[in-house]
């Protein structure tokens, strides 16, 4: 071998390779699988390789036939037109564009294009485009572009109904023609949002689906299936294989299916901590829309997304509620704190003595008026009985109050005396009161006391005065009285029947001065206990005519009449008695101004004796008929203040009958007159 | 008619009383001698001794339940029948004990005063 020759082997090896491998490198162009074109100056496509009918399902022919610009999205046009104009003014430069490129069959494909400008070199003199199907990138990117917009919609909105329906309008038309997004609440109802890109009379045909067969669907797939299993679905292509099993269930669903023209679907559930919420349909009818795993993959990164704040969602309304609920009760219980310490300060700031026992007598509360009253502080008071304060004589009183309590009972106004500290006595007026528990059981009581000793000794000094008054009244009276009847014995020696007249009207009148007289003197002494009872049987028929007897003389008015009398004997005062039917006898005259007569009956009934008083008057309105035997109390009706009288006739007659064990009662209706009748207890013959 | 010329002493505060019960008891032919004083009771000898005593129970500054006990005490005037009388009809009780044989409560009715007076002046 010569040295020349070995010179040009190198050179004349790479023509020789290229020479003899244009073969090969044609071989290698043809069936790499990246697309490779060839554009001249113009545009136009000389040559492509075998894989672009891969990409976009022209044979490399039939795309030599085409104008580069035919095959660019119309959108794509003018960027793609602008950067091949500026690379013509650039040999062997190139520039990498992303357009979409149109499929044979219509659908628009997204590539990468790496323009390289090889039209100066003398061995290509084109420009040579190599095409990336970047679908793949471009739908991954389009995802996430979505994924994005989802996020940000379901972060801006707490009303997750309005981001719901924002999220499948989104994706609807691009992702799917027909998506639904179902949700199940608290209470297990399934209410969906759907967005749907379908003619309108296959619309009607996929309510008809959802409303009428949503149960029945398919147990194979469909929203019912991944609510219940919580897993993914995918059919990539609803084939008739896939529908045939649906139709033979129920024709009628088959049918919808098929005309609705269903070519891919998938389904997601919407989880929450592994709990099934929800799920998400997707439908395509789209020619071509087939989607695979990738989509379905996409598609539960949106569900996790959405089932992510519907869970924050819900999570924020129940703690709201929560707080509410809280707030609530915070406010309730600051309201009952506020009552109970305007309660304790209300307590506290009386002036009466209030205590809290229990029921079986054991202080647990002192308020300050207590300790006034009583001399004990609270610490030394609470926790002892309440026979602290009571003394020895009155224990049993202490007993009867707390059965009273236990019955339920309010006692009121109960005069009694207690004990101090200090030893001394004081008389008080209690009030007492049953504690409940929230069930309403006992379990204790209040007691207020109120110190009554300066009410008492006014009114013992007032009892005092009318016992004096009527001590001071008597004494004129006496000397009027001795001197009238001094007179009248005089004037019935001269036999002067006026002068007789006139001073036997001023003697009757005397006795009625002092009778009231004695029945004030009677009232006070009543009061302070002084009034004395004789004991003894006597016979009331008897007493009953006695009495009669004497008053007929008095009354020009009225007959006196005794219609029924039975023997009866009863024990006690026979004056006090007679007293009392006096008075009787004296108000039922009083009061029938207009009648001519008063009945009386004297019998026995049971074990009682019975006196009855029986009048034609005025009578006396039910309202009034326990009044009237009070202290001082007259009817305030007009009519009956025009009669004369102290009030207390009743009120003397009911103490007397009570004394004696008995009872005094009316039966009376205004306008009809009253029966009074006194009830004593029958002498039994052993006495 | 019994014995007119009994000697009574009535013991009143109350000058019309005293006068007006002069006046019935003269009238009906006692001898009676009135006294606003108590004292005067406590004074009497054995020439002037009442056949009856009338006694009001209160009298100003002296207390009649004692005079009464008094009179009674004394073997000379124990004899003495003494009827009390007072406004005070609850002391009746009192009265008695003390030794008074009788009571009237006043105002009195001068037919009870008489016929009391004539009862007791009886039982002597």
């Amino acid at each position: 071998m010569s040295t020349d020759a070995m010179k040009n082997t190198s050179e004349d090896q790479i023509i020789d390779t290229f020479t003899q491998n244009e073969p090969l490198f044609r071989a290698l162009i043809e069936n790499t699988s990246d697309v490779i074109i060839l554009c001249n100056i113009e545009g136009h496509i000389m040559y492509a390789n075998s894989s672009i009918e891969r990409l976009l399902g022209y044979a490399p022919d039939e795309i030599c036939t085409l104008h580069s610009c035919e095959l660019v999205h119309p959108d794509d046009r003018s960027s793609t037109r602008e950067q091949f104009v500026a690379l013509l003014e650039q040999p062997a430069e190139s520039v990498t564009i992303q357009y979409r490129m149109r499929h044979k069959n219509g659908f628009w494909c997204w590539v990468e294009g790496t323009w390289k400008n090889l039209l100066a070199d003398p061995a290509i003199q084109a420009l040579v485009i190599n095409i990336h199907d970047i679908a793949d990138r471009k739908q991954a990117e389009e995802h996430q572009r979505l994924l994005n917009t989802i996020s940000q919609m379901l972060v801006s909105s707490l009303d997750h109904d309005m981001a719901l329906r924002e999220i499948v309008s989104l994706l609807v038309p691009s992702l799917a023609d027909y998506c639904r997004i179902a949700i199940i609440d608290d209470q297990q109802q399934i209410s969906a949002i759907v967005a749907n890109h379908i003619e309108p009379e296959k619309i009607a045909l996929v309510r008809e689906l959802y409303e009428q067969y949503k149960d029945l669907i398919s147990s194979t797939f469909g929203l019912p299936t991944i609510l219940k299993s919580g897993k993914p679905e995918l059919i990539s292509n609803v084939t008739s294989e896939i529908i045939a099993p649906v139709e033979q269930d129920n024709p009628t669903v088959g049918t919808i299916v098929r005309a609705l023209g269903l070519q891919s679907y998938m389904g997601v559930p919407l989880l929450v901590r592994g709990k099934v919420i929800g799920a998400i349909t997707f439908s395509s009818v789209q020619p071509h829309r087939y989607y695979t795993q990738d989509d379905l993959v996409f598609v539960q990164e949106i569900a996790r997304r959405v089932a992510l704040t519907l869970d924050h969602i819900r999570l924020y309304g129940n703690l709201q509620k929560e707080l509410t609920e809280r707030k609530r009760t915070e406010e309730a219980l600051r309201l009952r704190e506020e009552e109970h310490y305007r309660l304790g300060a209300i307590v506290e700031s009386s002036n009466d003595a209030i205590v809290g026992k229990t029921l079986q007598g054991i202080i647990t509360s002192w308020n300050q008026a207590a300790e006034r009253l009583f001399g004990y502080p609270a610490q030394e008071a609470i926790g002892q009985h309440i026979t602290l304060i009571i003394p020895t004589h009155l224990y049993s009183e202490e007993e009867e109050i707390i059965h009273k309590l236990r019955q339920g009972i309010h006692i009121k106004h109960f005069e009694t005396v207690r004990r101090r500290k200090d030893g001394t006595y004081v008389e008080v007026s209690l009030s007492i009161s049953p504690i409940k528990d929230s069930s309403g059981k006992i379990i204790g009581a209040s007691k207020i006391a109120r110190d009554i000793t300066e009410q008492k000794e006014l009114e013992r000094r007032k009892d005092e005065f009318i016992s004096m008054a009527s001590h001071e009244l008597k004494t004129p009276v006496t000397s009027i009285k001795g001197f009238t009847q001094l007179l009248l014995r005089r004037f019935q020696q001269r036999d002067d029947r006026e002068a007789l007249h006139f001073l036997s009207r001023m003697d009757a009148q005397l006795n009625k001065l002092v009778k009231l007289i004695n029945d004030l003197l009677d009232i006070s002494r009543m009061q302070t206990g002084q009034l004395e009872y004789r004991q003894e049987p006597f016979e009331l028929d008897v007493l009953a005519q006695e009495v009669i007897e004497n008053m007929r003389g008095m009354t020009q008015t009225h007959s006196l009449i005794l219609e029924n009398s039975e023997p009866v004997c009863v024990f006690g005062d026979r004056d006090r008695i007679g007293q009392i039917l006096i008075n009787l006898l004296t108000n039922a005259i009083k009061y029938s101004p207009h009648a001519d007569k008063v009945l009386v009956q004297v019998g026995a009934d049971g074990k009682n004796a019975v006196v009855r008083v029986q009048d034609f008057g005025i009578g006396i309105a039910p309202a009034y008929q326990k009044k009237i035997f009070e202290r001082f109390y007259q009817v305030g009706e007009p009519e009956v203040k025009t009669y004369p009288g102290l009030g207390i006739g009743l009120y003397i007659s009911k103490q007397i009958v009570e004394r004696h064990h008995g009872r005094i009662e009316v039966q009376s209706r205004k306008g009809e007159g009253a029966t009074f009748s006194v009830i004593l207890p029958l002498l039994h013959e052993e006495k | 008619m019994q014995d007119k010329h009994k000697r009574l002493v009535v013991v009143d505060d109350e000058p019309d009383i005293l006068e007006f019960l002069k006046v019935v008891l003269e009238d009906e032919g006692y001898a009676v001698v009135t006294s606003e004083k108590g004292e005067y009771l406590e004074q009497l000898h054995d020439s002037d001794l009442p056949d009856l005593i009338l006694l009001d129970v209160l009298l100003s500054g002296k207390d009649g339940r004692q005079i009464a006990q008094y009179l009674k005490s004394q073997a000379e005037t124990r004899h003495i029948p003494i009827i009390m009388f007072s406004a005070h009809p609850g002391i009746e009780d009192a009265a008695r004990k003390a030794g008074a044989e009788d009571f009237l409560s006043k105002p009195f009715d001068i037919g009870d005063l008489l016929s009391k007076v004539a009862m007791h002046l009886v039982s002597i």
